[in-house]
């Protein structure tokens, strides 16, 4: 066990990764103006950010991508909407980075994004596929799951895909653990009326 | 389909039904053919700091001088401070790309189009994947007629575009072989690769196998490779394993693909049991996991009758307290804030934590494997030319003589081409990018699609070993994006088919809203603006990249896109609210929009209406039809009621270059003669031996519920 310090997260996260910044390996000027702004605190600090950031994206990018893609059903809008997100994560960092799921945040950041598109760039046909490149086998599965509403189809991809658990699954999406749990359960339910028949097929 | 309990059971779902072991492994299959457009690292990074370096350059009373060689701004604070000098590092400023980049020169198109609409009974209808690179192609669709909720699979194949002819694809491995869409044509045979059914548990492996025909469909054989799929899911502490195929590409001399193997671990139990408070930041890195306790945003949840006991830190509060959340004035009941005290940092290690090193590293890098045809039906494992810790970062191309890989990690992305599959030469480093999304050959010299700047650049390998890149976007306007879905390279040049996105605040010269004696000028979609004051015509404020503020305005607290313009004693005077600024910026216009914010308790505030209304070319009767929630930093959010408003995407284009710096432009919708709104998407472009170029178009159903169909649009150059 490492010593608990107030400088452990920082060595933690420091020793592991090589600094790949240029910002961060001193190619680009440290100097500090008259007030100090650049001094080597706040560089450290910097450096920090940069590493931990780095860490965080690398481990998070394609998983909440992917989740998007299939909650949103359109993987360049959930593209586009990661990197605003990933953006916007980057810009207050020591804030996100504290919370208990950064990947959640960054989650809901895009989701809210996307939905901010979607309602500006159009309102699509119901039941036509969406999502370009994503052929399952189960086509019937992948019907019932683009039947959900986004709203429950976010819920089904944070509890099944993520794994997240249904505490996490209500901070990440911002609503009342009551909330997810109750629209896990109902989209479990429409998920059941519409998949019974391959239940049905599997009885001997 | 097994029912067999796994430890996906919920309070819902008790024994890990039928249902959501099929929902969560077609989650996992589905996740695992989601490509996402690359976009890596340092062009969030870049991105961020444009936007915070433009911040301080458009600052109120900002003057600019590029000074001897340091670069140096002068600015003027706000608060009336004298001009004061800072010197500002070059990794906060624009950043341009270290290769020299040409603009594009727009060119007429020398295309002549046919439009190929065939018969639904006949021709394929629902394409969900077709093969890359050059015709001859298969194409794999629904059976004819039928919709996305009915999906049999149905293979077609073309020589020119134009003709297109049904295969047989009848023996139940290959139907679910083929139903993951890693399809190809090589030496007159059709191969998928995919994974083999009954692997749907998530501790079960997922063995590849590829099936062919060589005889146009008549006849499939199916064979494995030697790849232990299941490794991955037996590692200590390992809650689930995945396989996918993440390339199929022939050359003209060889076929390969790519296998990525990565691993879920599921440590919050493990963390909780270990004595990590449940509402503990967590930062999971390659060596472990730090767990951080206090210095929480307390400026954004504020726990009612608790008093911060400093800046940025909460009290500690009793661990099984049910306290009220007090936001911007709304209340929340049921929640626990904060159960940490003061700062504590721990870090464990995943040996700790009972995670192997191994597993631990798959996590963050997952495993790639390549396998590359030899001489006979087998696929052989071979060495990839390098090992990238960054996940997913090694991709696998194939021009008509080469295999390329491309390795991008957070310094840039190197670029390795090898004739054979199995011996590789390193290519010179490439531009100032990480973002590779296509590599072939124009006239037999390495061509590589990267993203930089607003979009897609052609980088182009000349015989001295330099990289001559060219932006393409620079024809539209100086503001426009592309995104780009497709990219080939064949006898008449290069070929892109994407959207292209002109900024349509910037082309009107800007958008003003009135309100209040304020004026907010909405400088671009990118989210600069300013704030005037009328009555003086000072500027008072700005805001930069939608987040950053200075001076007399500052983003509202409620987080939906809203900013308030203070006085001078800090007090809001008015408030232009979200909407308002987002529709006008997506339209290029002063949009009016009436916002009405619901608390979560039932109470509602009405934003007043604008003044200024849309010019009559721009109706203002939005009716309120959707809900949407946007989100603080943490804590409750308000539910917005948003408008629903005109269609206003980009335009799906295709570009043709015969030399990579003279491209023409033209619209999908145009050559296909239909509605901009009726194109769904545009998956494919893709080459003929004799020149033409090949456009699939997904053209959306009239009639909701009815099958969608496609449009092949086949262009042969003049001459």
């Amino acid at each position: 066990m490492e010593p608990e310090t107030s400088l452990g997260r920082v060595s933690a996260v420091f020793r592991t990764e090589p600094p790949l910044d240029p910002y961060v390996t001193g190619s680009v000027p440290m100097s500090a103006d008259h007030d100090g702004h650049r001094d080597v605190h706040h560089v450290a600090a910097s450096v920090v950010e940069v590493v931990a950031f780095e860490s965080f994206y690398a481990s998070s990018r394609i998983p909440i991508g992917r989740a998007l893609a299939l909650t949103l059903r359109d993987a360049d809008l959930a593209a586009d909407a990661l990197d605003e997100a990933m953006v916007r994560a980057y810009q207050r960092w020591r804030q996100v980075s504290r919370l208990d799921n950064p990947s959640g945040w960054v989650y809901r950041v895009a989701l809210n994004y996307a939905r901010s598109r979607l309602r500006r760039l159009r309102r699509r046909p119901p039941g036509q596929p969406e999502m370009h490149e994503v052929v399952i086998a189960d086509p019937s599965v992948a019907a019932a799951i683009a039947k959900l509403s986004l709203d429950h189809r976010a819920v089904v991809v944070c509890r099944y895909l993520l794994g997240w658990s249904e505490a996490m699954t209500a901070q990440s999406l911002g609503i009342r653990p009551g909330t997810a749990k109750s629209r896990l359960h109902r989209a479990l339910q429409q998920l059941e009326s519409q998949l019974h028949h391959l239940r049905m097929e599997e009885t001997p | 389909m097994n029912g067999s309990p796994t430890d996906w059971s919920t309070p819902d779902d008790p024994d890990g039904s039928a249902t959501t072991d099929r929902v969560a492994a077609y989650l996992r299959a589905a996740a695992g053919q989601v490509e996402l457009r690359r976009h890596g690292v340092a062009e969030v990074r870049r991105h961020a700091r444009r936007r915070s370096a433009r911040r301080r350059r458009v600052g109120v009373g900002v003057a600019a001088a590029g000074i001897l060689a340091t670069p140096v701004i002068i600015v003027r604070t706000l608060g009336g401070d004298g001009p004061r000098m800072v010197q500002i590092p070059a990794a906060l400023l624009d950043t341009a790309p270290d290769a020299n980049v040409t603009a594009a020169k727009r060119v007429d198109s020398d295309l002549v189009w046919n439009v190929v609409r065939p018969d639904r009974s006949q021709s394929p209808t629902s394409a969900t994947a077709l093969s890359s690179g050059a015709v001859p192609s298969v194409m794999l669709s629904t059976v004819p007629g039928q919709t996305g909720d009915q999906w049999t699979p149905q293979l077609w194949q073309t020589a020119d575009g134009e003709t297109w002819t049904p295969i047989a694809v009848n023996p139940p491995l290959s139907l679910q072989v083929f139903a993951e869409g890693r399809i190809a044509m090589f030496a007159g045979s059709i191969y998928a690769v995919g994974t083999a059914p009954g692997a749907t548990a998530r501790t079960d492996a997922q063995p590849i196998v590829v099936t062919r025909s060589g005889d146009g469909g008549t006849s499939w054989t199916t064979t494995g490779v030697d790849l232990d799929t299941g490794a991955v899911a037996r590692l200590e502490g390992v809650s689930r394993g995945n396989a996918s195929i993440s390339g199929l590409v022939a050359n003209e001399s060889r076929m390969a693909f790519m296998v990525t193997e990565a691993a879920w671990i599921d440590y919050v139990p493990l963390l909780v049991a270990a004595g990590i408070p449940g509402d503990a930041g967590i930062e999971a890195g390659p060596s472990g996991i730090t767990a951080t306790c206090g210095n929480r945003p307390s400026d954004v949840t504020t726990p009612e009758g608790f008093v911060p006991g400093s800046a940025g830190t909460v009290d500690t509060l009793p661990a099984a307290a049910t306290t009220t959340v007090v936001l911007d004035g709304m209340t929340r009941d049921g929640q626990v804030v904060a159960r940490c005290a003061g700062e504590s940092v721990r870090t464990l290690t995943w040996a700790q934590l009972g995670i192997s090193a191994e597993a631990a590293a798959l996590m963050y890098a997952p495993r790639q494997h390549l396998f590359v045809l030899g001489d006979g039906d087998t696929f052989t494992e071979v060495a990839l030319p390098v090992v990238n810790g960054n996940p997913y970062g090694t991709r696998l191309f194939a021009g008509p003589n080469q295999f390329y890989v491309s390795s991008s990690n957070t310094s840039g992305a190197t670029l390795f081409e090898s004739s054979d599959g199995t011996s590789w030469n390193e290519l010179p480093p490439l531009p100032s990018t990480q973002d590779v999304t296509w590599v072939g050959e124009l006239d037999g010299r390495p061509a590589v699609a990267v993203h930089i700047g607003n979009g897609t650049a052609i980088a182009i390998l000349d015989d001295s070993g330099e990289w001559q890149v060219t932006e393409p976007s620079s024809i539209i306007d100086p503001a426009g994006s592309i995104s780009t879905t497709s990219v080939v390279a064949g006898p008449s040049g290069l070929a892109f088919v994407g959207q292209t996105q002109p900024d349509r605040v910037v082309a009107n010269g800007g958008v003003a809203l009135h309100q209040d004696g304020y004026t907010l000028t909405i400088v671009n979609f990118g989210g600069d603006m300013t704030v005037t004051e009328d009555a003086s015509g000072e500027i008072i404020g700005t805001v930069e990249g939608w987040l950053t503020v200075e001076g007399r305005v500052q983003r509202a607290g409620r987080d939906d896109g809203s900013y308030d313009v203070l006085d001078d004693d800090g007090q809001i005077v008015t408030t232009f609210s979200g909407q308002q600024i987002g529709e006008s910026s997506y339209s290029g216009e002063a949009v009016a929009v009436s916002t009405t914010i619901e608390g979560p308790s039932g109470s509602s505030t009405t934003f007043p209406p604008p003044t200024t209304v849309g010019p009559a070319s721009n109706p203002t009767s939005i009716a309120s039809t959707t809900t949407a929630v946007d989100m603080p930093v943490d804590g409750t959010a308000p539910a917005t009621t948003i408008s629903d408003h005109a269609p206003n995407a980009g335009t799906w284009s295709v570009m043709h270059s015969t030399d990579g710096v003279s491209w023409s432009i033209e619209s999908v919708a145009e050559i296909a003669g239909i509605a901009e709104a009726d194109i769904f998407h545009v998956d494919r472009v893709q080459t003929a031996p004799d020149g033409r170029i090949i456009v699939t178009v997904r053209v959306r159903a009239s009639v909701p519920g009815q099958p969608a169909s496609n449009v092949v649009l086949v262009g042969t150059p003049r001459g």
